[in-house]
């Protein structure tokens, strides 16, 4: 499993214009506010249009501006985790986290959906929230239902917009390595953006800095923490 | 300090450019949108079950709101004609004056803007929600394609009972014009009827059936892309809802005035 990223797209005030290939199972996107990181991760996912994109995902191409092929979201098989979860508010729990399973490849027999979704809901330790509906949930209960919707369709790369970002402290540790042990079960490649240097480092993240749109340094947490390139990067790497 | 000519002259040409542009850019949005629920149509992406709920809530739940229109449509109308004409025309005149505005006219169009407000700004209101709070996002990373399963389904339902709608409300309108001119100027109903036959064509019927279909499709066409097109939370959702409302009723409109040159000469 591997992915690779070459995109530009207009975002807002600047142009997104990153080359980038996966160097580690997860990979942190970090970056100040308005730099990049959701436009990144939704150009992976084909939510934007791009003026240039050669995006592989697991071998197989997404996109590719120059052979004029650009799969829609429905077809990158990718796990997506928005900003503010993006759950069914009509559906219950364990109906939002069986939803994608009808349209799987192979499809997963009607009758198995619900079983899996209660096993996945069952890995990441919320089997209690199944017959709940989102609005009742808290920030933390829905964020891990989210992951379980995203996991349970075995996608090829999984994208975690700020997944941690809306908990308090407390839900964020929990969280945290609530994810840091699903993911390292995942066996596949995750792309997660953050401003915490605690979740890059909880998930043994390969760093990616965006600015403005721009890759201005990549590495380890360690070669970051090192050796800095910009004011932000020195910031986020020292916490 | 007056601005100089010039930037007036520049400035209008830029409300113009800009007006062309958004015009545009919702032209290739429906039809981008008709061919991509046509394309789901015929590869049978669209299931039943989810064109029968939609049939359910825009035709079923209308109903109570389509009968209190179609009967105050056919009271005023046989009021108002009653005024007009029994004085100067034979009374039966006034069967025909209710079923013709009733089948050409009011039934289709009020019946259209009534399901334009319970039902195309509901659909708006629903979608930018769910684009807001990234369901739509997370709808179409689980596989899903959203033409086939939100827009599709509400298309052919709209398509569907629309015209049911209109037949009902006909019916309604009909039936309350013929008790109010027999309250009103004492017409009995085989007299009304009488007035209603001397000038029917049977070309009225699919004329009004016509409308029905097309404004069935207008409808939740312009609802689902307005909805789709939704950006910036609760606010977003709210202006593109009225701004919807506003599209789909001058939409109907004009193509209420376009069906008389078209299919009436």
């Amino acid at each position: 499993m591997s992915w690779h990223a070459r995109v530009q797209a207009r975002a807002g005030a600047f142009v997104l214009d990153v080359d980038l290939t996966q160097a580690a199972p997860v990979t942190a996107i970090v970056g100040p506010n308005g730099s990049g990181k959701t436009t990144l991760l939704r150009a992976l996912a084909g939510l934007v249009e791009c003026e240039v994109a050669d995006v592989r995902i697991g071998g197989a191409i997404a996109s590719d501006s120059a052979a004029r092929v650009n799969l829609p979201t429905e077809a990158r098989r990718i796990g997506y985790v928005p900003q503010s979860y993006g759950l069914f508010t009509h559906l219950t729990v364990v109906e939002n986290v069986a939803f994608g399973l009808a349209y799987t490849d192979p499809p997963v027999p009607r009758r198995d959906r619900l079983d899996r979704a209660w096993g996945a809901l069952r890995e990441l330790d919320c089997d209690d929230l199944a017959e709940r509906f989102p609005a009742g949930l808290s920030g933390g209960e829905c964020q891990r239902v989210a992951l379980a919707r995203a996991l349970v369709v075995e996608p090829e790369l999984l994208l975690l917009d700020e997944p941690l970002s809306a908990l308090d402290a407390v839900t964020r540790v929990r969280v945290r390595s609530i994810l840091a042990a699903r993911l390292s079960d995942f066996g596949r490649p995750a792309i997660v953006s953050t401003h915490d240097v605690r979740d890059a480092e909880a998930l043994d993240a390969h760093i990616v800095v965006i600015e403005d749109g721009r890759v201005v340094q990549t590495g380890s947490l360690a070669e970051v923490r090192a050796d800095p390139r910009t004011p932000f990067a020195a910031a986020f790497a020292t916490g | 300090m007056a601005l100089p000519l010039s930037n007036v002259v520049t400035g209008w040409f830029a409300k113009i450019g800009r007006s062309y542009r958004v015009t545009l850019d919702h032209a290739g949005g429906l039809g981008k949108l008709t061919w991509d629920s046509a394309v789901a149509i015929v590869s049978l992406k669209v299931r039943f079950r989810d064109v029968l709920n939609q049939m359910y809530i825009m035709g079923i739940q209308s109903l109570p709101i389509v009968f209190v229109t179609a009967s105050l449509a056919g009271i005023v109308t046989s009021q108002q004609g009653g005024y007009q004409l029994i004085s100067s025309s034979p009374g039966y005149v006034l069967g025909t004056l209710v079923v013709q505005s009733v089948v050409l006219e009011l039934g289709p169009l009020l019946t259209a803007i009534v399901l334009v407000g319970r039902i195309g700004a509901r659909i708006t209101a629903e979608l930018g929600t769910m684009v807001v709070s990234e369901q739509i996002d997370a709808f179409k990373s689980l596989g899903r394609d959203p033409v086939a399963i939100l827009a599709a389904p509400r298309i052919v339902a709209g398509i569907l009972t629309m015209p049911l709608l209109v037949g009902f409300a006909d019916l309604v309108g009909i039936y309350a014009g013929m008790q109010m001119a027999s309250l009103d100027v004492g017409l009995a109903p085989e007299r009304f009827f009488y007035g209603a036959r001397l000038f029917w064509h049977n070309w009225d019927l699919f004329y009004g059936f016509s409308k029905s279909i097309v404004f069935g499709f207008v409808i939740p066409l312009i609802s689902v892309h307005m909805g789709l097109r939704t950006r910036g939370g609760a606010e977003g959702v709210g202006l593109q809802t009225t701004q919807a409302v506003m599209f789909m009723i001058l939409t109907i409109l004009i193509l209420d005035a376009m069906f008389p040159p078209l299919l009436l000469q």
